[in-house]
């Protein structure tokens, strides 16, 4: 978490005016704006640890908007998409939609529609940054534990009682006491249900 | 006293004359009908040169020339002698010892041939019968020197006859009176006695006396009994007389009681005409023929060919002395066919090996060789009747099939379906089928001797010529060349042109025949593909305006945007505090850049639809719509519309471009066909109905059962890039506007009473010198 707090906006668009004129329209809002004239463009730069969203032209020579959305997706840089398009067909508006884009704007768009999408989109992208960052520290705290308390955590907060789990593991129900505290310990968790929480923003699997 | 000189030379009077014309005739035919046979029927006619004889033959005949008997043997002998071929001149000299045979007589032949023959020298000398040889003997050295003896005719023969002469020799009869006994109760069993016929004479008497001795050994078989000494006449009464049961048997007969001479042949004959019973004979054959019924007898040919063969081996070197006596025992069962036959003899009862005299001949056996020859002739004729008839009959049958093959290229030339023509090197034409007289509808006549240039088309006749005149440098063939034809009527016709040049040995053509295939309803029909294949080109290029639509709206889509883009940066720019005019500015260059790039957009739009032509032509609406229809009838057929029509039958002609007037109909039958997708495909009905109206113009409506439009959709329907169809442009209809506006006319829709929508539109009626509307 040492990057930039600062966001950015970046403008991918084959058309030279219309990249100029987000650009413009955008930064007279304070936002900073980077433009790539192509999707490759985009994918060749280099990812910047910075909270900001992708306004994204679906239709364009090489690669097209959606599949570099699918791009990012593969690599695991996930950022905020607004699409824009000249002519938008229903289907490929729903698969950006399903991908998880922000919003999908037809050309000519009014600028209050899009700054909103970009605001949303820029919330949307720092909230994802948080959340990550958080699960960053949880899973480091399960790195903690040992690999019994692992196996007992996860039965744990499955909602197994104590000698349930002491069966499941053919160890005595006290041993299970043991592991349980320093497991809370460890986690840093407060309560049971503090704990289940914590597993649920791992997405921790049994 | 007779001498006679014969001359041995073969002559040819010999051959009977029947015989030797027959012969020559035979070899006329064969020469004339068959030289092959002719070559293996030569004749062996060889005639070999007459052996070297010095001296001649004397031959003493013991009677008179005119004795049958004797000339009979001599003649034999000659004839044999001459087969041996001995030649020389005989001399032949007669003692005539039946009318002289006291010794007065030989004493004064014996001076007479002394006289005549003393000195002279024979190669041989025969003597013919008792006489002759006694005479022979007792003069031999006298009056014949060394010349060798040779005596035939003796029967009665007793050794002591030569007088020891050592240089005689001859042939011996020796006949078989019991044979021919034998054969006489053989042939007339019922026989009772038979009278021994003879005369007194000692040449009689020895024949009785030799024959007495052998009829003991018949003992009561058969009386017999000797005639009496008879005046011939009374002999004649004898036989005339004779009972039934009595047969004759006749020996030596020359001279009756009162001293009457006879010729063995004509008392033989005598007593054969009075004689109620068969007469038999056993001595010499001379007698077979003169009325004797036969026996078993001496032949003269067999005793005449012995003495000629021995005279011959005499004659060529032998020593007399050397050569035994011959003595033939071959007495033979001989008859004579006449005498059986009035006697009633049957021949099957005469023994084995019978010779049978005047045997009445077939023709079979008399003309033998002519008749094999005829049968050989008749039966090459019949093959050669027989192949000739083949031959017919094989000709007819090529008459016939070429007769029906002629018929049939007659009639596949005549009534082909193309025409056929011969020209000639100068390219008049020769001759020419039914066919082309049919379709180019000239007479024969008037096609004959023309130049086939004539028949072209001006567009065709140069080419023509020019392929005729390449046909003698190149291959000598044309193959589906297309021509114009140009028929009596003044119309044309394409032809599909084939042509092949005969040529002679030297390869130089001769003539040239062509096939002209009428191709019009071909080019008629490829005109029209050409056409349907035009007309399709402007609907694609009607998909192609729709897809330049897309990219038209694109491209001013985009100078849009970053207009609105810019001019709201612009906005934002003058509402800081203080405004950021740098900012501003450079936003409103480049408003106006992204202005001028959508002022070229449109205007390269219309550059484009500028450059589509417009053509005025006077237009039968009915056919365009009927053309739309074919066009299609597939998309309406595959979205289960049901098309009527109901066009005015006496629609007048309005002006316009029909492909534009196409574009049109289709676009409103195709929409018409998507609004009733919705509808049940039962009710799914166009009907495109044309007309005159009110003011005279032409009216065209597309009525359809679908959806019909909304009241916004019915206000609004007509403007560029409305649609309400998910995929339409919406420059369909704009476009369809357009153009009949520019044909002067009005296009619009209405909603149907009964649901669906009916597009309307109207065309001025084409008039005559009203050019200048065109724009």
């Amino acid at each position: 978490m040492t990057g930039q707090t600062e966001p950015v906006v970046y403008v991918v668009d084959d058309d030279k005016s219309i990249r100029k004129s987000l650009a413009r329209l955008i930064g007279s809002t304070g936002l900073a704006v980077e433009t790539f004239g192509s999707a490759r463009e985009y994918l060749a730069s280099e990812p910047v640890d910075r909270p900001g969203c992708l306004v994204l032209d679906l239709k364009m020579p090489g690669l097209t908007g959606l599949e570099l959305q699918e791009e990012l997706t593969a690599r695991h840089r996930a950022i905020p998409i607004i699409f824009i398009t000249g002519q938008g067909s229903i289907s490929s508006s729903v698969k950006a939609m399903k991908a998880g884009a922000i919003d999908f704007l037809e050309k000519p768009f009014d600028d209050t529609t899009l700054l909103q999408a970009i605001n949303q989109a820029i919330e949307k992208d720092l909230q994802n940054r948080q959340r990550s960052s958080e699960v960053g520290a949880i899973k480091k705290r399960v790195e903690d534990l040992t690999p019994r308390e692992r196996e007992v955590f996860t039965l744990v907060v499955t909602g197994l009682l104590n000698k349930q789990i002491a069966y499941q593991l053919g160890i005595t129900e006290k041993t299970v006491k043991v592991h349980r505290a320093r497991i809370m310990q460890k986690m840093e968790a407060t309560s049971l249900a503090h704990l289940v929480h914590l597993a649920e923003t791992i997405e921790l699997n049994p | 006293m007779r001498s006679l000189m014969v001359n041995f030379l073969p002559v040819r009077s010999n051959i009977p004359q029947g015989n030797y014309y027959s012969v020559k005739r035979l070899a006329f035919i064969l020469a004339v009908l068959f030289p092959l046979l002719c070559l293996s029927a030569a004749r062996g006619s060889e005639e070999h040169p007459l052996s070297q004889a010095d001296k001649p033959i004397f031959i003493l005949n013991s009677h008179h020339y005119g004795n049958s008997w004797l000339d009979t043997e001599q003649a034999a002998i000659i004839d044999e002698l001459r087969k041996e071929k001995l030649a020389g001149l005989a001399t032949i000299e007669y003692m005539d010892s039946g009318s002289y045979p006291d010794g007065e007589h030989l004493r004064e032949l014996e001076v007479l041939f002394l006289k005549k023959y003393g000195g002279k020298k024979f190669s041989l000398l025969i003597a013919l019968h008792d006489s002759a040889l006694d005479f022979a003997v007792k003069n031999h050295k006298k009056i014949f020197g060394d010349a060798p003896l040779v005596f035939s005719g003796q029967s009665n023969f007793k050794t002591s006859m030569l007088a020891d002469d050592k240089r005689a020799t001859g042939v011996v009869n020796s006949a078989d009176p019991a044979g021919t006994i034998e054969v006489m109760l053989r042939l007339h069993p019922k026989t009772g006695e038979i009278l021994i016929l003879h005369d007194y004479t000692s040449a009689g008497l020895a024949s009785r006396q030799k024959l007495e001795p052998l009829l003991a050994g018949f003992g009561s078989r058969v009386r017999f009994r000797f005639s009496d000494n008879l005046p011939v006449n009374d002999t004649y009464q004898v036989l005339e007389t004779a009972p039934d049961d009595t047969l004759v048997l006749l020996l030596d007969y020359t001279t009756d009681r009162e001293g009457k001479e006879f010729d063995a042949a004509e008392i033989t004959g005598n007593f054969s005409r009075r004689s109620r019973v068969p007469i038999y004979s056993y001595a010499s054959s001379a007698r077979l023929g003169y009325g004797i019924v036969g026996g078993k007898l001496v032949n003269v040919r067999t005793t005449a060919r012995e003495t000629a063969k021995l005279a011959k081996r005499i004659v060529q070197g032998e020593a007399v002395e050397k050569v035994p006596i011959v003595v033939i025992n071959a007495a033979q069962y001989m008859f004579d066919y006449r005498q059986l036959e009035r006697f009633q003899i049957p021949l099957s009862a005469l023994p084995l090996n019978s010779a049978v005299i005047n045997r009445p001949v077939s023709f079979y056996d008399a003309n033998r060789n002519i008749v094999l020859m005829a049968w050989t002739i008749i039966g090459f004729l019949l093959l050669v009747i027989l192949a000739l008839i083949f031959i017919i009959v094989q000709r007819r049958r090529l008459t016939l099939a070429l007769q029906e093959s002629k018929a049939k290229y007659y009639d596949l030339y005549e009534n082909a379906p193309d025409m056929y023509y011969s020209i000639d090197v100068n390219g008049i034409i020769t001759e020419c089928n039914e066919t082309f007289v049919q379709v180019t509808g000239y007479s024969k006549e008037e096609i004959i001797g023309r130049p086939i240039f004539d028949f072209y088309h001006e567009d065709s006749a140069e080419e023509a010529r020019k392929a005729f005149r390449q046909l003698f440098t190149a291959s000598g063939e044309i193959r589906n060349a297309e021509r114009k034809v140009k028929r009596k009527d003044g119309s044309l016709i394409g032809v599909s042109l084939n042509v092949s040049a005969e040529r002679d040995k030297e390869g130089r053509i001769t003539s040239i025949r062509s096939i002209w295939r009428d191709v019009t309803e071909r080019q008629r029909a490829e005109d029209k593909i050409r056409q349907q294949r035009a007309e399709l080109s402007h609907v694609r290029r009607l998909v192609t305006i729709g897809e330049f639509a897309t990219s038209i709206a694109h491209e001013i889509n985009q100078p849009l945007t970053a207009i609105l883009n810019n001019a709201q940066a612009a906005a934002r720019f003058l509402s800081f505090d203080p405004p950021d005019l740098g900012e501003l500015r450079e936003a409103l260059e480049d408003i106006i850049e992204d202005d001028k790039r959508a002022g070229a957009v449109v205007h390269h739009l219309r550059s484009f639809l500028k450059r589509q032509e417009f053509e005025r032509k006077s237009l039968n609406i009915n056919n365009i719509i009927e053309d739309v229809v074919t066009l299609l009838n597939c998309e309406v057929a595959d979205k289960n519309v049901s098309l009527t029509l109901d066009l005015a039958a006496d629609t007048q002609a309005v002006r316009g471009d029909f492909v534009e007037l196409q574009q049109v109909l289709m676009n409103l039958i195709l929409n018409a066909c998507d609004a009733m997708t919705e509808a049940d495909p039962q009710r799914r009905r166009l009907n495109i109905r044309s007309s005159a109206d009110a003011e005279g113009n032409i009216a065209v409506a597309v009525r359809d059962s679908g959806t019909g439009l909304d009241s916004k959709a019915l206000s609004r329907v007509f403007e560029p890039f409305f649609t309400t169809k998910p995929e339409g442009l919406g420059v369909g209809l704009s476009i369809s506007k357009s153009i009949i506006e520019a044909h002067e006319g009005r296009l619009w829709a209405e909603n149907n009473s009964g649901g669906g929508a009916t597009f309307y539109f109207t065309l001025p009626v084409y008039r005559e010198g009203h050019h200048d509307g065109a724009n």
